[in-house]
Order: C-alpha cells, then sequence, then structure tokens
C-alpha cells in the first residue's frame, strides 16, 4: 500500500478543516479527492505532501510514518507558483539533480510533450496563464517522482487544454504506472481518469464515500456506467437532497 | 454610425485607419522620442540662455552670479591644471567606500533580521532607535573618533548608506512569496538552498530599490562629510568657493555633484533593469 491516510483531523486555530478523514491509495493507483469548495481537499492533500505538519492522525508512505516531504513525492500546485527570474526551461529542471546537458535533455522531452518546446527560453511573465500551468506540470514531471500529487492541476486550463493534458497524465500514467492523488471539483475529470474516487463532504470536511471504478483506461466519455455513477455522485453531493433522506 | 450622403461632402472616407493615421504622422514629422526631447529640453536652455545674457548685459553682478560659461570655464580650468581629476576621484572614492562599507553591512545584518526571528528581537529595535538620530548628529562624535581624516568621512557615508539598504533587504526577504519557498520545500532543498535558490533572488528587486536610494543619501552624506574638514574632493570646493567669494567655483562643484550623481545612479539603473530583466513591471 502506497498512501495510508488514518484518521487525520486539521484544526486552524477554532475552525476545523477536516476532520477524522481515513482512506488508502494503493500503489500505481490514481485517487481522486472530489467535494464542494472549501471542504478541506488542499488542506488533505498538503498533509500528505508533508507541506503542513500541523494535522492530528498518521500518515504513511509505502508504510512507514511520515511527517515532512519527501523527494519520491511530486506535486502539482493550484497556481503554477513558477519562479518568475527563471525561464522555462531552467524553472523545469528546478528539482533536477546531475549533470546540466542531462538536465536539460530531460525538461526539452518533456516540454515537447506539453508543446512548449518553442517557449524554452521564454520568462514567465511572458506565458499565458495555461503556459504556466504547462510549465508547472513538465516541472513535477521531470523527476519522475512515485507518487504525484495534484491540487486542482487543470481547473485553470481551457476545456481543449484541460482535455489534452488528461490525456497526457493517462498516457503518463500507462509508461510507469505512478501514484497518483488528484484533488478535483470536476466529476469529468474524476470520472474519466480515476479508478477511485473519495468523495469529502461538509464544513469540517469528512469522509462521505470511497467509490471504486473498475472500467479499464481510457474512458469513453458517453459510457453510460459513467453517466450512472455520474450521477449518483451529483446525488450524494447535493445537500438539500441528503437532509431530506435524514 | 450612419452616415447620411451628401450631408458630408467634405469627408473623404467613412472609416479611419489608426494605422494609416500613424503612418502620415511619422512622415510628417521626427520621430516621437527626439519630440519629447526636445520639448524637454527647451526649459533649461531659455533658463540657460536667459542667464547667460542677463549676467553678459551686466543685469546682474558677475561676481555674485557668474554666467554659465564662466562655469564651464572653471571647470575646465580645473581640468588643464589637473586638480579636477583629484577633487572628482578622492570625493569617488570616498562615496564608494561608504557605499560598499555600508551595502555590506546593512545586507549582512539585514539578512540575519530577516530569517531570523531571534536576531529580529536582538537587533532590530537597536537599528531603528540609532535611524531616529539624524545621521549627521554623529559627525561631531566621528571626528573625534576618528580624526579628520578619511576614516570619519567613510564611516559617515557608510552610516548614510546603511539603513535605507537595510530596510529593503529585510522588507525584500521577509516579503518574499511564500508560496514560492513552498516549491523549494516539496522538492525536498535544504534550508541553505532554499535561501539561494529561492530567497536570494526573489528579493533581488527590493535590495536594488535599496542600493539605489543607499547611494542617493550617500551623496548627501559626501557632501556633509566634506563640508566639515576635507582638504580635497568636491565638497572642499564649495567651502573654498565661499571663503574666496568665487561663485563659479561653488557653482562649478554642484554641476560636478550633480553629473557624479546621476552618473552612479545611471549605472545602478542599468544594473537593476539588467538583473531585473524577469521581473513583470520593468520596461524594457
Ligand atoms: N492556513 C489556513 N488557516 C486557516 N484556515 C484555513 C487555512 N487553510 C485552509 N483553511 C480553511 O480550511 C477549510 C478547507 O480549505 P481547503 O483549502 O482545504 O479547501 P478546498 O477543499 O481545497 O477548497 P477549494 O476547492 O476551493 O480549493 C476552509 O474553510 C479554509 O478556510
Ligand atoms: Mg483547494
Amino acid at each position: 500500500m502506497s498512501i495510508q491516510v488514518e484518521a487525520v483531523s486539521r484544526r486552524f486555530e477554532g475552525t476545523t478543516a477536516v476532520e477524522n478523514v481515513s482512506f488508502y491509495v494503493e500503489e500505481g493507483e490514481i485517487v481522486g479527492l472530489l467535494g464542494t469548495s472549501g471542504c478541506g481537499k488542499s488542506t488533505l492533500l498538503r498533509a500528505v505532501a508533508g507541506l503542513d505538519t500541523g494535522y492530528e492522525g498518521t500518515i504513511r508512505l509505502h508504510g512507514q510514518e511520515k511527517r515532512g516531504t519527501s523527494k519520491e513525492l511530486g506535486i502539482i500546485f493550484q497556481e503554477p507558483r513558477l519562479m518568475p527570474w527563471l525561464t522555462v526551461l531552467d524553472n523545469v529542471t528546478f528539482g533536477l539533480d546531475g549533470p546540466k546537458e542531462e538536465q536539460k535533455k530531460k525538461a526539452l522531452d518533456l516540454l515537447e510533450v506539453v508543446g512548449l518546446k518553442d517557449f524554452a527560453d521564454h520568462y514567465p511573465k511572458q506565458l499565458s496563464g495555461g503556459m504556466a500551468q504547462r510549465t508547472a506540470i513538465a516541472r513535477a514531471l521531470v523527476t519522475q517522482p512515485s507518487t504525484l500529487l495534484l491540487d486542482e492541476p487543470f481547473s485553470a486550463l481551457d476545456a481543449f487544454t484541460k482535455l489534452q493534458l488528461q490525456d497526457m497524465v493517462l498516457d503518463l500514467w500507462n509508461q510507469y504506472l505512478p501514484t497518483m492523488v488528484m484533488v478535483t471539483h470536476d466529476i469529468d475529470e474524476a470520472l474519466a481518469l480515476c479508478d477511485r474516487i473519495i468523495i469529502l463532504k461538509g464544513q469540517p470536511g469528512v469522509l462521505h464515500d470511497n467509490l471504486k471504478l473498475t472500467q479499464p483506461k481510457p474512458r469513453r466519455k458517453s459510457d453510460p456506467e459513467l453517466a450512472r455513477v455520474k450521477e449518483y455522485i451529483l446525488e450524494s453531493l447535493d445537500i438539500t437532497k441528503a437532509e431530506k433522506e435524514a | 454610425m450612419a452616415v447620411t450622403q451628401g450631408q458630408h461632402v467634405e469627408k473623404k472616407s467613412v472609416f479611419s485607419s489608426e494605422r494609416e493615421q500613424n503612418q502620415s504622422e511619422a512622415r510628417r514629422g521626427m520621430p516621437s522620442f527626439l519630440k519629447t526631447a526636445g520639448l524637454a529640453l527647451i526649459v533649461p536652455l531659455l533658463i540657460l540662455a536667459l542667464w547667460e545674457g542677463a549676467t553678459r548685459f551686466g543685469l546682474v553682478a558677475g561676481n555674485q552670479l557668474p554666467a554659465p560659461s564662466a562655469v564651464v570655464g572653471t571647470i575646465w580650468g580645473m581640468a588643464q591644471d589637473g586638480s579636477l581629476w583629484t577633487h572628482m576621484g578622492i570625493t569617488m572614492y570616498r562615496i564608494l567606500w561608504g557605499f560598499f562599507w555600508g551595502t555590506a553591512a546593512a545586507a549582512a545584518l539585514g539578512a540575519l533580521v530577516a530569517v531570523s526571528k531571534k536576531a529580529e528581537v536582538l537587533f532590530d529595535p537597536t537599528v531603528q532607535a540609532i535611524r531616529a538620530i539624524p545621521s549627521l548628529a554623529w559627525v561631531p562624535l566621528f571626528i573625534l573618533w576618528f580624526g579628520i581624516g578619511e576614516p570619519s568621512k567613510v564611516t559617515l557615508i557608510a552610516l548614510g548608506v546603511f539603513f535605507p539598504v537595510y530596510l529593503n533587504v529585510v522588507g525584500g526577504i521577509q516579503s518574499v512569496d511564500r508560496k514560492l519557498v513552498e516549491v523549494g520545500r516539496a522538492y525536498g532543498l535544504s534550508q541553505l538552498q532554499i535561501i539561494r535558490r529561492i530567497i536570494l533572488p526573489a528579493s533581488m528587486p527590493s535590495f536594488l530599490t535599496g542600493l539605489r536610494s543607499g547611494l542617493g543619501l550617500g551623496w548627501m552624506f559626501v557632501v556633509a562629510a566634506e563640508l566639515l574638514g576635507a582638504s580635497e574632493g568636491l565638497g572642499y570646493l564649495l567651502v573654498l568657493g565661499q571663503n574666496t567669494s568665487a561663485p563659479a567655483v561653488i557653482l562649478a562643484s554642484i554641476v560636478l555633484f550633480a553629473f557624479l550623481g546621476k552618473t552612479t545612479d545611471y549605472v545602478l539603473k542599468k544594473i537593476q533593469t539588467r538583473v531585473l530583466h524577469w521581473q513583470d513591471n520593468v520596461k524594457t
């Protein structure tokens, strides 16, 4: 088991962001964290990433308890977070070690994949929002981390680029089967990519459901099975309906 | 947009093209930057002409206000007997040394205070308290301690340079985007690597701003230091001019101060635009 989250809660001076959440992520699995805005998805991901250590509970990576960052994890944030003083190429190689030539080759290969090869020498101020986010994706992928944590990586992108990059992530996943935890509030995105969808709900966020999707990837958008899952998720996120049932 | 025919007979066309207009304007006159430069020069040239005329025709007493040509003549004379280079050289030497030491001390202490909470509590209140003292008030003490020679002057200039640089270093480092630092942590960089690879470049804009205002203050303090006892330097020329009732010498010194001040600031500005070319707000 690659990542285990056991009874994690996080409190910020008085307010509780997430309460007693437990789930696990198998090796090579793509797990989606789905939920409405403010239910603590980012908070949870930051705890897993080790960027936030103020949580209660335990998080294990490959069975070992950890608090703090690890080189095995690659992170893609909600915003690009590029270093404005570095070119696109240097931003991509930011987390790489080793000989310069090798770094450059790896980075250029990935820039080709995200369609930014011609912009390698540009500075972040010269990029559009989508291009900046693609650069950030390349930066996270270039180290070939065994586990990728993604916080709404595509939410700032246009529909075309989004689909294109989702395909790219799937291709990549097919190539070396990284474990992925992906925060999203796009149900279609979760349905297209994830093996499991963890639904968080409420404020403080609690674990509401843990869905397993067995359809092989890539999946057709028109798959009637998926449409049913989507309906189910929409219903379970619908607060008014849930209250009526209760 | 209703253009009724016949009513606007004199109108050539129903549309206007910015492109065509720009082109015809370009054909008509000189490039726009020359135009603004020409415009900016009108007032100073007019003043110089009036000034020159007023002294030539005896409207003002020449021994009170010498003509611009006389000032230029004075500078020319000093250039030929070589004293110009000694005075300018020693002034430059003082400001550069003072600037260097002031910057070095400010950068070191500022970085320490910005990075460590303990150091901030330890040093910052003292620095702020000393900052409240008008720096020129130190002059007598420095002269007592270091004598009238170079050390007291360099110390005074360094003190003037210190505060703006210090404030900008501390402010710059403390306002580095926490999100960028987090990227470094996510990649497992050590504290030292984070400082070198993220905090240093990210606080560069603020540091350079500090350098420029520090240099400006440095020039103020060099004048003060040289006024208060020097046998060489542009500030000494001010005293000399006063004592020998030679306003041309005073004006020459002022012109030279302006020239050197502008030149050194220009150099820093060039460095600033070069180092910060990645910044979104530096005009290219
Ligand atoms: N550093 C912080 N200090 C105080 N409260 C915080 C902090 N970070 C998050 N919170 C609170 O925790 C809750 C969850 O925030 P979080 O960012 O995890 O939401 P999210 O599910 O990622 O939402 P979104 O989909 O809008 O990104 C919010 O109520 C927020 O106000
Ligand atoms: Mg979030």
